[in-house]
């Protein structure tokens, strides 16, 4: 799985930030993949520039020095693509109805 | 009347910040039964960055009801109690006085060395990548101090962010430059 299936299937729950995002999915597969800050930031921006994500800013936060945190939501083309990312999942595992 | 007017107009900046402290020695004196009852600027020294509330001891709380006129101004004035028992509310006061210039709020809390590490880069680099992740190291670093993260371990996400915003700052640059050839 990629950084970018697992984070879709991470965002389907609900918008994220960067840190809870690496958490969620962390948590999500029992640590089986924990995702870095090298590789997150960049595959959330390719996939807002992708038209799968769109971001927004909170309100600034003390603990980050006055910086807000940049939410990631999933637009409807995102939840196709995550839609298509679990069936094709599913199916490499023999879970689809019929694969059997 | 000019005076206070020109007062008013003076911009917050320029305003005394108020040193709580000869209050808070005046407090912990009472709450162990002694009473000053002469306090005034000139009893109030000053040095530096500690300022100490000079104890003109007169009594104890228990004297507090007994009628404030005439006002006593010195320990050598006071009729009562007795000298020795003066002298070693003088010295209780003094003390007093002591602990608390030492335990006196602190100044404001300065930048962490790995905070005012992450802040140098925050300026080198475009504002999306400084606030995203600068910030979300920022928020690890806290929750690390919180858990009681090693020095090393806070270390290693400072130079880890300064690894990865260079990566991400060159490969956003790179992109733009792409992006502009691909236009023509």
């Amino acid at each position: 799985m990629t950084a970018r299936a697992a984070l879709l299937q991470a965002l389907i729950a609900g918008p994220g930030y960067g840190l809870d995002l690496i958490e969620r999915v962390k948590r999500q597969t029992n640590g089986a993949i924990v995702l870095g800050q090298g590789s997150i930031y960049p595959a959330l921006r390719a996939m807002e520039d992708e038209g799968l994500l769109e971001s927004y800013e909170s309100e600034p936060v003390p603990e980050r020095g006055g910086r807000p945190r940049v939410f990631y939501r999933v637009t409807a083309e995102g939840h196709r693509a995550a839609q298509g990312d679990r069936s094709a999942m599913m199916g490499l595992l023999g879970l689809t109805p019929g694969a059997a | 009347m000019s005076r206070s007017r020109k007062a008013k107009r003076r911009k917050n900046a320029h305003a005394p910040p108020v040193d709580p402290r000869p209050a808070v020695s005046l407090n912990f004196a009472h709450e162990r039964g002694m009473v000053h009852r002469d306090i005034k600027p000139e009893n109030i020294l000053h040095r530096g960055e500690m300022s100490r509330a000079d104890f003109g001891i007169d009594g104890t709380a228990d004297d507090a009801s007994r009628p404030l006129d005439p006002p006593v101004h010195s320990v050598a004035q006071a009729s009562h109690p007795s000298p020795a028992i003066r002298a070693l509310a003088v010295l209780a006061g003094f003390a007093a006085g002591e602990f608390l210039a030492s335990a006196s709020p602190p100044a404001p809390a300065r930048p962490r060395r790995a905070e005012r590490a992450l802040g140098l880069l925050d300026r080198m680099l475009p504002r999306r990548i400084a606030v995203e992740e600068i910030g979300d190291a920022l928020e690890q670093l806290a929750r690390m101090r919180a858990e009681g993260a090693s020095a090393p371990a806070v270390w290693l996400v400072v130079t880890l962010t300064w690894v990865f915003c260079l990566i991400h700052w060159f490969s956003y640059a790179l992109g733009k430059v792409k992006g502009k050839k691909r236009r023509r």
